[in-house]
């Protein structure tokens, strides 16, 4: 029996969040009832949080249900978005249309070049005309800007 | 009155005003339907424009964006389960289970129905009693807005047939996320980590994009081989059944009374009376469980709700000069564009302006049903289209709606982080809706607490004791009693229906 | 502005050629040609605001004399701070230019806190942008209705009076909190995000008095859901000449106004900074950005590159002893 299941590790990873936040908020003004400082609200939902997320690590580790993660999908879409903000921030709006839909086909195996290459040239098209032309936003379409 | 209506008449009914308005309600549905990008970004676009317009032309272009916006998000909840607008977030708890059932044509078709009657009560909310709504918005103080935010909290936590440990979790981390940036009361900044883009926050189309957008996507793949619904698309199977139509008549009335109302108030907002009006339907139901599984009181009661609430925004925007979204300071902005300050003479020293909008508001409602309705069958065909094909542009679509927010590249950094986790959450059973609510609700519910115990002196009772703060509270208290008395009760006959042996039932 | 001329001429050339090249622009290109492309006007609060309106309208009126469109971008975030720190990193080629604020340029940074800039050594100031006062108002039913009997009743009962500004640190706040110790009294300062929650709260009576940018208020005033006891500007205001100044109420001397400062990245050749100067200058004193600018209770302001900078140093100077005083730095 697989005892460290995903539900397990999401909410050790969520109780971990709530300890951070706790730590961190520690630093901040308690204050006090009456008079509410900066940390008063960080540590308190920072605990519930931790105690929240201990309960269902109780629960995934009393009841374990096999539940999977897509990784191929996952990283390729993650980094298609990452690709776009890397690539708008040094080349501009084509090449980051370009970066997103070529790595986010990388989800599925065979996609193929050309359906992945009209894809991207359409929605860059589309683009183009809706945010630059229509709704005029400054958008530089490719630069060099390190 | 009437004479009033019919100077709105005259100014809306013109030719140009009419082109506008149509032009709004168009490019709105358009950009609304697009994950993740939202009517406030195409108004933040287009606000230039209104140098060279009308005052009174350039507002209603701009209303119709945005009433336009709030009824398009709900189609890519319906089509894609992506919120198009983060409003249209609990429209996907019901209205992506029906287009999976292969309804979503009646899901569509309910959706233009309810937005059409949220937005109309709106209008006549705004039209008739405009300024003393705006009045009793005004003697809501701190402390009744902190019971207001209450009470949406409990409600988010009450409602949906999930685990409670897991909705509670999610509502927590998302008032957790809500304390990032500036603290308000004390000028202190809380978890920003040296960034100088967190101190205002977390970016809310960052946050709701990563956790459903992309989150949603990525999930989605893994089907889109099996995924090929090839629902046949008759006038017959978008329209919605007798049944479904005596189903949405209640639901259609209270959501449109929840959004006509929170709407009125500034700061609350669309997000929070759709949420309210879900939380209703699901408590009055007898049948929960159909809820979350394609329910169309779900679908209803929301959108007539935000469709009313984005109607009534312009009540204290108009009538008192009180903006209560970015969205409504907009459309100050195209006002003092032109040198007029909004205010609460604006109503009496520009009525044109105010009535002409008004009307332009029913005739874009109008606009709206009649472009939307034909338009059900080709929204259901983007269905039919392989999702392989769909998704990359999704994906870019929510990249681009991401950075236009503020010009940010961080922002799409944090969508990624965002991203993962909602997939990750998503995996093992979390619902994003609940952290959504907890988000945008933490904030307020602070910083109304904190001032109104500044303003009170520290004295929790005087609180408690004001008429309008206590009465709200007991309210959140009754439906708190409410569910947790219901769910035992609940499981006490599932307990005793198991116990008694087969046959004797 | 004068450090390493030869070099930054050099670049903005580069970059000048770079654009004509763009444009396909036959020729040689010079400085002197500026603008050969989209000049670009970072703002750092959302659309609609009155920092945004400001910046609009002067690049709108701009757009005109340099004869190359003036664009708005608006980069939010951290008052104003975000937008600033990117005009500071941008190239000093005048093609990115930045609306700064009294937060952004002096209060922030005044306060301890990182701005992601150097106010001095990364940016160039051009010129400023208009003044604009504020207005202290308070709550209808208020007993009292000048500063003075407000003063009188507040050093009686300290902390009883209780005051909205639309955030901590903000200019509405210090010019307060300073006013606040020249009267030697004390009140309860309740911080909003903004200026419309507080006037929501004043109008509802739930605070009693909010300081407002004077447009705003004077509306509200006129409408008769606030009253206005003082305004900070130096001068009457031509939205509310019945109400006293605060330095006529009995302090004299006492200004706070908010201003805006049209700013490029430090490095920008001169005679570029020369054409955005005078058109900036221009725009002050046409027809339609005067109109405006009375409308909205601006007061337009005529400065050159050197004389705007000496008014930030005199500002910063004003404020970062008020900062100093109330011990509110971190």
């Amino acid at each position: 029996m697989q005892t460290i299941t995903l539900r397990f590790a999401i909410s050790a990873m969520l109780a971990a969040i709530g300890v951070a936040g706790l730590v961190i908020a520690l630093d901040y003004d308690f204050g006090t009832a009456r008079q509410m400082g900066p940390g008063y609200f960080p540590v308190i939902l920072s605990i519930l949080l931790t105690l929240l997320a201990v309960s269902e690590m109780i629960g995934a580790f009393l009841k374990p249900e096999a539940q999977t993660i897509d990784w191929r999908p996952m990283i390729a879409i993650l980094a298609a978005v990452l690709g776009f903000g890397i690539c708008m921030r040094f080349f501009g709006m084509i090449p980051a249309f370009f970066a997103v839909i070529g790595l986010s086909v990388l989800s599925e195996k065979g996609y193929g070049f050309v359906p992945a290459a009209v894809l991207a040239t359409v929605t860059c098209a589309f683009a183009w005309l809706l945010f630059s032309r229509l709704l005029g936003m400054p958008l530089p379409l490719i630069r060099w800007d390190f | 009155m009437l004479e009033n209506i019919l100077v709105g008449a005259a100014t809306a009914f013109t030719f140009q005003n009419l082109i506008y308005c149509f032009f709004g309600v168009f490019v709105g549905t358009f950009i609304g339907v697009l994950p993740g990008l939202g009517s406030l970004a195409a108004i933040s676009m287009l606000l230039p424009i209104s140098f060279y317009l009308d005052p009174t032309t350039a507002l209603i272009m701009l209303a119709g964006i945005y009433y336009g916006g709030e009824y398009g998000g709900s189609i890519a909840s319906i089509l894609l389960n992506i919120p198009g607008t983060p409003s249209a977030a609990i429209t996907c708890l019901d209205g992506s289970p029906m287009a999976r059932q292969g309804r979503a044509g009646v899901a569509l078709f309910i959706t233009a129905i309810a937005s059409f009657v949220g937005g109309s009560v709106g209008v006549v909310a705004l039209m008739g009693f405009g300024p003393a709504i705006a009045r009793i918005g005004l003697s809501f103080g701190p402390g009744d807005y902190f019971a207001l935010m209450l009470l949406g909290l409990v409600a988010a936590v009450t409602v949906g047939g999930g685990s409670v440990v897991k909705g509670l979790l999610m509502v927590v981390l998302g008032l957790l996320l809500g304390t990032v940036g500036t603290d308000v009361t004390s000028g202190e900044f809380r978890y920003t980590f040296g960034y100088l883009e967190l101190r205002d926050g977390v970016s809310l189309v960052a946050l709701a994009m990563g956790i459903f957008g992309i989150a949603e996507v990525i999930s989605s793949i893994k089907d889109a081989g099996q995924r090929k619904i090839r629902e046949k698309v008759t006038m017959r199977s978008m329209l919605p059944t007798r049944a479904d139509m005596a189903r949405t008549v209640g639901p259609m009335a209270r959501g449109s009374s929840i959004g006509g109302f929170l709407g009125a108030l500034p700061g609350a907002g669309t997000v929070i009376a759709a949420f309210l009006a879900y939380a209703t339907e699901f408590r009055l139901a007898r049948d929960k469980s159909r809820f979350g599984n394609g329910a169309v009181e779900g679908v209803a009661a929301p959108e007539a709700a935000n469709n009313a609430a984005a109607q009534t925004a312009f009540i204290p925007t108009l009538t008192i000069g009180i903006p209560g979204s970015p969205t409504m300071s907009i459309m100050l902005g195209a006002l003092m564009i032109h040198g007029i300050t909004p205010g609460p003479l604006l109503v009496s020293e520009h009525p044109t302006i105010f009535w002409g909008l008004i009307v332009s508001f029913w005739i874009g409602n109008l606009f709206l049903l009649v472009l939307n309705i034909p338009l059900i069958g080709i929204w259901v065909r983007v269905l039919q289209f392989p999702y392989k094909y769909v998704y990359p542009v999704v994906i870019a679509l929510i990249c681009i709606g991401v950075f236009s927010m503020r010009n940010s590249v961080f922002d799409v950094g944090l969508a990624v982080i965002f991203g993962t986790f909602g997939y990750l959450m998503q995996q093992v059973g979390y619902s994003a809706a609940p952290l959504i609510l907890g988000f945008v609700l933490g904030p307020m519910l602070e910083e109304n607490l904190r001032r109104a115990m500044l303003l009170a002196r520290g004295d929790a009772t005087r609180l408690i004791s004001d008429p309008l703060t206590g009465s709200i509270l007991a309210m959140s208290l009754l439906l708190l009693v409410w569910a947790v008395f219901g769910g035992l009760l609940n499981l006490m006959r599932t307990r005793a229906r198991a116990k008694l042996p087969p046959g004797e039932a | 502005m004068s450090n390493g001329t030869w070099n930054v001429t050099r670049r903005a050339l580069i970059a000048t050629a770079a654009g004509g090249i763009a444009l396909c622009s036959a020729g040689m290109a010079f400085a002197q040609d500026y603008p050969t492309k989209p000049v670009t006007l970072v703002v750092g609060f959302p659309p609609g605001g009155s920092t945004d309106i400001v910046g609009r309208i002067i690049a709108d009126n701009m757009s005109r004399t340099l004869g190359q469109p003036v664009i708005v971008e608006n980069r939010p975030g951290a008052s104003g701070t975000v937008g600033i720190a990117h005009v500071a990193n941008s190239a000093p080629d005048g093609y990115t230019l930045g609306v700064s604020g009294l937060g952004a340029s002096i209060l922030v940074s005044a306060m301890g806190r990182d701005t992601g800039y150097d106010m001095d050594s990364q940016l160039d100031v051009i010129g400023v942008m208009g003044t604009l006062g504020l207005v202290i108002a308070a709550r209808k039913d208020l007993e009292q209705n000048t500063l003075d009997e407000l003063f009188a009743y507040a050093k009686e009962h300290p902390g009883e009076v209780s005051f909205g500004t639309s955030g901590v640190g903000t200019p509405g706040h210090l010019g307060m909190e300073y006013l606040l110790t020249l009267a030697d009294a004390e009140m309860l300062h309740i911080p909003y995000q903004g200026s419309t929650p507080q006037m929501n709260d004043a109008l509802g009576g739930h605070v009693d008095l909010v300081l407002l940018p004077t447009p705003e208020g004077a509306e509200q005033v006129r409408g008769g859901g606030l009253k206005a006891l003082a305004v900070t500007s130096p001068e009457r205001d031509t939205l509310l000449p019945d109400v006293p100044t605060v330095s006529e109420s009995g302090f004299e001397g006492y200004t706070a106004v908010l201003w805006n400062l049209l700013v490029t990245a430090d490095g920008t050749p001169a005679d570029v900074q020369a054409k955005l100067s005078e058109a900036l200058n221009a725009a002050m004193e046409s027809e339609e950005v005067r109109k405006i600018y009375a409308e909205r209770g601006l007061a337009p302001t005529l400065t050159t590159p050197e004389e705007a900078t000496a008014f930030l140093a005199s500002e910063r100077e004003k404020w970062a002893s008020v900062i100093t005083d109330l011990g509110i730095s971190e």
